[in-house]
């Protein structure tokens, strides 16, 4: 894993070209048989961006798409007044490309916990380490339905002896509760 | 190019029909065939 070349679709459209610094590719996979690669990009106004990119031969037919915030470490200039976040979800599907669930946590996660709010069991997912610059960073992606990824109620991380170290609750705690307490 | 979350919604790559793909995200911007969005929560396209 490491750096990858400057081609991909997000340097030219969205952001425009010149504005994301070299992409690093994470980790790589296969789910029902689509090839994917999950990779990372510093911009130079959003802050840390991911994206999940099919790389099979049916991967034209996929719509790309990527996320980009205020991550600790890596501000974001143009969303003013954001916090630098300790953890982020995002997910999605394309048609005919399983869903499923990415996200950053802190260095001290070890582990995330995708927690729902129909009552099915958490999900533990292992976080995975990610070359320079992005070595204070983990990352973590698997394949989930997207009827379940609508129940996720929070996202917590772990660190090696299950203590939550970052968290992102669900909307209506973020106003009345530290992040941190929301998860224990 | 920054484009607004509705215009993000109606990217249609290959309906009108049923959606062909949607996401969601607690991070601030989405980046995606239309342009880029400053708006969190989801799109459907």
């Amino acid at each position: 894993m490491g750096v990858v070349e400057n081609d991909w679709w997000f340097m030219w459209q969205g952001g425009g070209g010149g504005t994301y610094r070299t992409p690093v590719l994470v980790t790589e996979g296969s789910w029902e048989g689509q090839t994917w690669q999950l990779v990372v990009v510093q911009s130079e106004v959003d802050g840390l961006c991911e994206t999940l990119v099919w790389t099979g031969p049916a991967a034209g037919s996929a719509s790309q798409w990527m996320s980009c915030g205020a991550f600790i470490g890596f501000p974001a200039p143009t969303l003013s007044g954001a916090p630098d976040t300790p953890i982020n979800d995002t997910g999605g599907w394309s048609y005919g490309f399983p869903a499923f669930v990415l996200g950053k946590v802190i260095d001290s996660a070890t582990q995330v916990e995708i927690r729902f709010r129909n009552g099915h069991d958490p999900v533990r997912l292992p976080t995975l380490a990610a070359p320079a610059p992005f070595e204070h960073v983990r990352f973590y992606v698997a394949p989930m339905p997207w009827a379940l990824q609508n129940e996720i109620s929070a996202t917590a991380g772990l660190d090696d002896s299950g203590n939550v170290v970052a968290c992102f609750p669900r909307a209506e705690l973020r106003a009345v509760v530290s992040p941190i307490s929301a998860c224990e | 190019m920054t484009l607004d979350e509705d215009a993000l919604n109606r990217l249609s790559p290959n309906a009108p029909g049923s959606p062909t793909g949607q996401m969601r995200s607690t991070a601030r911007t989405f980046t995606n065939g239309a342009g880029r969005c400053a708006c969190a929560g989801s799109a459907v396209w």
